[in-house]
């Protein structure tokens, strides 16, 4: 897979910008995406480099619209650990 | 900061202020903590977010007017220290631009104040008169208040107090049905309606009468105008006031303090020259004050002028009472705003022209007021109120309520101090100020003092119609807390 299509966007909450600070990221990444894709892929994006990909997998819920039922989307996510001192500046934003 | 400076207008300096990011900075730290709680981000709780976050989140323009007025006023602040400026009261401030954030201030500067030869005025105050009559009238006023009220067999005279069972009908409708009021008839008395008192009067106890009276066309409900009303009176008891002899018993009803009739009699003659003095006292300060304005010259920026003139007309507007607004205030009067202006302008300029007159004799006197003295005029308004001395003294407790006391003192002092000056008891020498302090204005603005010749005649003119004692700014608080005794 190539990489831009393994990475979608990074997720900035709260819970990412804590980990962020222990040098682990969080993507949202595809659905397809295996953590080898994944680990290529923000290597050669960012420039840095990967020592652990941890994977989850979100079922998207029913939400209801009136008498509609519509799905949310699955979502997969991942969390990327550098290697120790490396960050991604465009992420942390400052 | 960048400040670049204009001498606009006489006495009126136009700052025009640019903030770099350095200046504003700790504001929008302090903008960001305020507004971190009510900002939701998506994916933090409130508060959490990290800064940039925030910062791109809210938009830069919503920080800076978040804290814009703190801002701007401290750093006009900072800027008028920086321009070493003598300013009076507060400038005018006017936003120009967010980004980068620039603000023009125009700034009235202390007045030019010469209170001319006041020194050579001389006045003296009128002699203080009581005379035999005015004691009398007091006696009588007791007299009448002590007297009670004894029932009497005769009719009905004015001056009585008489009983009445009173039922009026409008059109057949009972709008009256009052069982035994009393009632005070006489030939001015205007209750009910204009002319009942007159029907009484000749009525016997137990007298019945009926008779028709018209609304007045003033009356309050003013659809029941010009309507006849028909009264039946009946009159259950008359009684006359039983004026006591004027002996030692009538003294000391009147005050413990008083054992017989003479010294009640004194005692009364020592209130009223008191109140005399007091009253002279008064007068004659303020004409010694109008006196001393009329001589000085007195030029302010026209910032302050137009303010005053806002001041007056926001004062007749509130005197109307709290439903006036504005608009309505000036539909009433038939006039536009500019007229109004017009038309108080010379008060204005006459009330501005006394309050800078004291300042400068309060400065030219070295006449200060401690906190100590705060303290003590605070502590006999408490007394004098009594009861609620407590209240008071909580009332007058903060900064701003101790500065307003602390002006109405102030102006008593220089009064004080100007009556002395004008009766010619000025005192040792030393006590004139030194001519540098006098000529502080010719050197720090020799310019500008040569143009005020041209003004001042006019100022001169129109200042000779005085109203209030020691009018100082409206917001000094001398007339609203009208309670400072003299």
């Amino acid at each position: 897979m190539e990489p831009h299509e393994a990475i979608i966007q990074p997720m900035i909450t709260e819970k990412s910008t804590v980990l962020q600070e222990r040098g682990k990221y969080v993507f949202q990444v595809a659905l397809k995406a295996n953590k080898v894709d994944i680990k290529r892929a923000v290597e050669s994006t960012f420039g840095v480099t990967v020592v652990d990909v941890n994977t989850t997998s979100f079922h998207g819920k029913g939400k209801r619209y009136g008498p509609r039922i519509k799905k949310m989307p699955d979502i997969k996510k991942a969390v990327v650990t550098l290697r120790r001192g490396e960050r991604i500046q465009i992420i942390e934003g400052v | 900061m960048k400040i670049t400076r204009e001498d606009s207008a006489t006495l009126e300096v136009t700052l025009n202020v640019e903030l770099e990011p350095d200046d504003i900075e700790p504001y929008l730290d302090r903008s960001i903590r305020r507004l971190a709680n009510r900002v939701q981000i998506p994916g933090f709780r409130k508060g959490k977010a990290p800064r940039y976050l925030m910062e791109n989140y809210i938009g830069r323009e919503a920080l800076v007017r978040e804290s814009l007025d703190t801002m701007l006023q401290e750093s006009l602040d900072k800027a008028l220290k920086a321009e070493d400026l003598e300013v009076f009261g507060e400038p005018d401030l006017e936003m120009v631009e967010v980004d980068p954030l620039s603000f023009k201030a125009v700034v009235p500067l202390e007045p030019i104040v010469d209170l001319g030869d006041f020194r050579s005025i001389r006045m003296e105050p009128e002699p203080i008169e009581v005379t035999e009559e005015q004691v009398n009238e007091v006696i009588e006023r007791l007299r009448y208040d002590a007297a009670p009220w004894e029932p009497v067999e005769r009719s009905v005279k004015f001056g009585d107090q008489v009983t009445l069972d009173v039922d009026g009908f409008i059109d057949g409708e009972q709008v009256a049905d009052d069982r035994g009021v009393d009632f005070i008839p006489s030939q001015d008395n205007p209750n009910p309606f204009p002319g009942f008192s007159v029907h009484l009067e000749g009525m016997a106890r137990d007298e019945s009468k009926e008779f028709t009276l018209p609304v007045p066309e003033d009356f309050r409900d003013d659809t029941m105008a010009g309507i006849e009303c028909r009264f039946y009176v009946k009159v259950l008891e008359i009684k006359e006031k039983a004026l006591p002899e004027l002996d030692d018993e009538f003294a000391k009803g009147v005050g413990d303090e008083y054992e017989t009739f003479e010294a009640l009699r004194a005692g009364i003659l020592e209130n009223l020259i008191e109140q005399t003095q007091n009253v002279t006292k008064v007068t004659f300060q303020e004409k010694s004050l109008t006196e001393v304005v009329k001589g000085a010259s007195v030029q302010v920026s026209d910032l302050t002028a137009n303010r005053e003139i806002d001041h007056l007309i926001e004062d007749h507007v509130s005197q109307e009472g709290r439903q006036v607004d504005m608009d309505t205030y000036l539909r009433n009067a038939g006039k536009s705003l500019e007229e109004l202006r017009d038309e108080v302008r010379s008060d204005a300029q006459d009330r501005m022209a006394r309050y800078l007159v004291i300042r400068k004799l309060a400065k030219d006197e070295n006449i200060e007021v401690s906190p100590d003295e705060i303290d003590a005029e605070v502590e006999n308004l408490a007394v004098s109120a009594g009861g609620s001395a407590d209240s008071i003294r909580r009332a007058f407790s903060t900064e701003r309520a101790r500065s307003s006391i602390g002006s109405a003192v102030l102006n008593r002092k220089v009064l004080d101090r100007l009556a002395e000056i004008v009766q010619g008891d000025v005192g040792a020498d030393d006590e004139k100020p030194s001519p540098e302090e006098a000529g502080d204005f010719a050197e720090d603005a020799p310019v500008s003092a040569v143009e005020v010749d041209s003004e001042e005649s006019e100022i001169d003119s129109e200042a000779s119609t005085p109203q209030v004692v020691g009018s100082g700014q409206p917001d000094e608080a001398q007339s609203d807390r009208g309670g400072t005794p003299q």
